[in-house]
């Protein structure tokens, strides 16, 4: 909490609905985001109960300097990962952070499990669990358009929620935060639903003086015009992360048809100028950012006879694009939106289904499954029957689809096809076949996604490729980002946040932190996601690249299975050695 | 001699909004030389291609090239 020497944490037990607050000195040296979340899953983990089980914990917590300063934005939430059964970390945008911040917590730690279909309504002096029996089977859309209805704090309030994918358990289900931003990855909506919680509203109202304004608006204001003046941020106001389509495709590391190619002959058609082009029609903020990365994008549908049209909108990103778009061989940015839409109502994860997506269609092609368990001929290119697919998993419409609903390594362990099931760490690729640095790092990371230790940043910025210059890199920012991760800085500003600025701001607000008290949090914040690891059950030694990884040229070239696994073993002992050392 | 030099996406803003460029260079002159000469800030640069097939910044231009320089990948 700004100003104390203290996280304020607001305990929910949805099974006995009692609630309780803590002021927690202990976690101080955490800083907040992914290190109080951290240390809080780690304390109320049950390692001997199932990962879905009622009394596991889901932890949000906001960062050391969340909406003070510009471009930090971000809630962190931490929970037991059904997709992968290891640790789940996932971070959302919107107005979450600015909310929890006012409303006066730093973390919320969720237990227990409703009888009946609940949400709860969290304000600065009251929280009430709410019957949520007439929401349960809504879409997220819908569900939020009710909410808003119903809870007041317009303006200041956020909203999170799940869909039907989140009530049936898909393991890589997805949360809703605020219509366009999402807890995306590692399957949080399941976890929900196994609470019969399907939505939280937060309103925040609080009035918060800045203590020494003049040293605090110094910081501000040269933070500010870094982010607005300057051409560092500029790329993702613009055409956004979709413009990453053009370089990867013409450089081969655009994961394409199941990564049975890594250029898409139609990549143009999906590409960044086309969808601001052709779909581009808001460009959208978190509270507390400038910049206004979010991209909305409009496709007309028809939706009765008569020339009758709706027009529909929704966010786009980068990643939506590949895993919806060239991934499944779609060719037109229209229907990329169209299948985008079909995965936010029904609350799932975007990269996964588009990546399992394209397991299926590869494993329908090779006779490894059937028509009569698909029910619908998967194909690349097809959108119409991926819009079908999609809603199958949802509901878990057949067998086969509930096991499709459990992600791409489970699918491939009970049909085969584990050679080009596209998962890192059992979770889904990112867009990115950019060479050894995405491959490692996604594997390594304490999460399995790019954002771990920006593995394909790695592998563009190195001139040469170098074995222990890579592996280094890729510890030393999977650390870094941990101490990122705890303010917590949305990773787009990561270089308006060097470490000079971080202390700057952090000190304006009554922090006495040194440089070598960032490295030492980021540390202590790794280490105990290792520990959160090991608890779940996770073994570094166990982890598999899928063979297409080295089939198919990345933008580095071919890859070589042998060195792959030649850096896994360099990253890990030097994981060893570091945790060696704690346990000295 | 005259090389063509293509500029896609967000380093149009470097290039006046021009997309494509004609450009008389003389001596030995390399293809990064020719993009920075034209205002594309080197932290910029993701990587360049001649005629189709990305090159290493140094290579040497000829006669009736054709540049395409590609914006960094970008993300978190």
């Amino acid at each position: 909490m700004i100003y104390e020497k203290y996280i304020r944490v607001l305990y929910l037990d949805l099974t006995t609905k009692k609630i309780r607050i803590e002021n927690r000195e202990d976690l101080y040296s955490y800083l907040g985001g992914v290190g109080v979340a951290s240390k809080l899953l780690e304390e109320n983990l049950k390692p001997e109960l199932d990962p879905m089980d009622p009394q596991q914990p889901v932890i949000f917590a906001i960062g050391a300097a969340s909406t003070i300063f510009p471009v930090i934005t971000k809630t962190v939430a931490m929970f037991w990962s059904p997709l992968t059964g290891e640790l789940g970390e996932s971070y959302a945008g919107g107005r979450m952070a600015m909310t929890l911040f006012l409303a006066g917590y730093d973390a919320i730690v969720i237990t227990g499990s409703s009888d009946k279909p609940t949400y709860i309504a969290i304000s600065r002096n009251n929280v009430e669990f709410k019957d949520a029996r007439a929401l349960w089977g809504l879409s997220c859309d819908e569900v939020g358009r009710v909410v808003r209805e119903r809870e007041p704090g317009g303006g200041k309030r956020s909203i999170i929620r799940i869909g039907p994918a989140g009530e049936n358990l898909v393991n890589y289900a997805c949360v809703c935060v605020d219509t366009y931003r999402h807890f995306g990855r590692l399957g949080l909506g399941a976890v929900l639903g196994s609470k019969k919680l399907k939505a939280i509203s937060i309103v925040g109202d609080r009035d918060l003086p800045i203590k020494n304004f003049k040293e605090y608006f110094k910081v501000y204001q040269e933070l500010y015009n870094r982010v607005t003046d300057t051409s560092i941020m500029s790329k993702y106001h613009d055409a956004g992360t979709p413009i990453n389509i053009e370089p990867l495709n013409a450089a081969g590391g655009l994961p394409t048809k199941n990564l049975k190619q890594s250029v898409f002959e139609h990549g143009d058609k999906i590409s960044g100028e086309t969808f601001a082009h052709k779909n581009l029609v808001r460009k959208m903020a978190c509270t507390g950012c400038p910049v206004g990365c979010i991209h909305i994008g409009q496709f007309r549908r028809e939706f009765d006879k008569g020339h009758e049209y709706e027009a529909v909108s929704v966010s786009y990103d980068y990643e939506l694009i590949f895993a919806l778009g060239s991934f499944l061989g779609i060719k037109s940015s229209d229907e990329v939106l169209q299948l985008i839409e079909v995965v936010e109502n029904l609350g799932l994860d975007a990269m996964s289904t588009g990546v399992v997506l394209g397991w299926a269609t590869e494993a329908l092609a090779k006779n490894l499954i059937t028509l009569e368990q698909t029910l619908v001929p998967l194909a690349f290119g097809n959108t119409k029957d991926y819009i079908t697919a999609i809603e199958y998993i949802a509901c878990k419409k057949n067998e086969f689809y509930s096991i499709l609903a459990q992600g791409a390594e489970k699918a491939s362990d009970v049909y085969g096809g584990k050679d080009f099931a596209m998962t890192f760490g059992k979770n889904e690729m990112p867009g990115y076949h950019t060479g050894y640095g995405a491959v490692i790092g996604a594997t390594v990371g304490a999460r399995h996604s790019h954002l771990c230790n920006g593995g394909y940043s790695i592998d563009q910025s190195m001139k040469e490729f170098d074995k222990e210059k890579l592996v280094e890199k890729l510890f030393k920012e999977e650390k870094e980002r941990c101490m990122l991760n705890s303010l917590i800085i949305c990773l787009f500003a990561r270089k308006v946040y060097d470490r000079e600025t971080i202390l700057a701001a952090l000190n304006s607000i009554g922090y006495e932190l040194t440089n070598e008290d960032l490295d030492a949090i980021g540390e202590r914040i790794y280490k105990t996601k290792l520990r959160i690891k090991k608890m779940m059950g996770y073994d570094s030694k166990n982890v598999r690249f899928p063979k297409r990884v080295f089939e198919t040229p990345s933008m580095s070239g071919q890859l070589d299975e042998k060195v792959a696994y030649e850096l896994l073993d360099m990253y890990n002992k030097k994981v060893e050695e570091m945790m060696a050392k704690e346990n000295a | 001699m005259k090389i063509y030099l293509e500029v896609g996406s967000f380093l149009k803003r470097y290039t006046s909004e021009q997309e494509s460029l004609e450009i008389d260079v003389s001596g030995d002159k390399t293809a990064a030389e020719v993009v920075l000469s034209v205002g594309v800030p080197e932290e910029e640069i993701g990587f360049i291609a001649v005629n189709g097939q990305k090159v290493d910044p140094d290579y040497v231009l000829k006669e009736n090239d054709i540049i395409r320089v590609y914006p960094l990948i970008v993300g978190g």
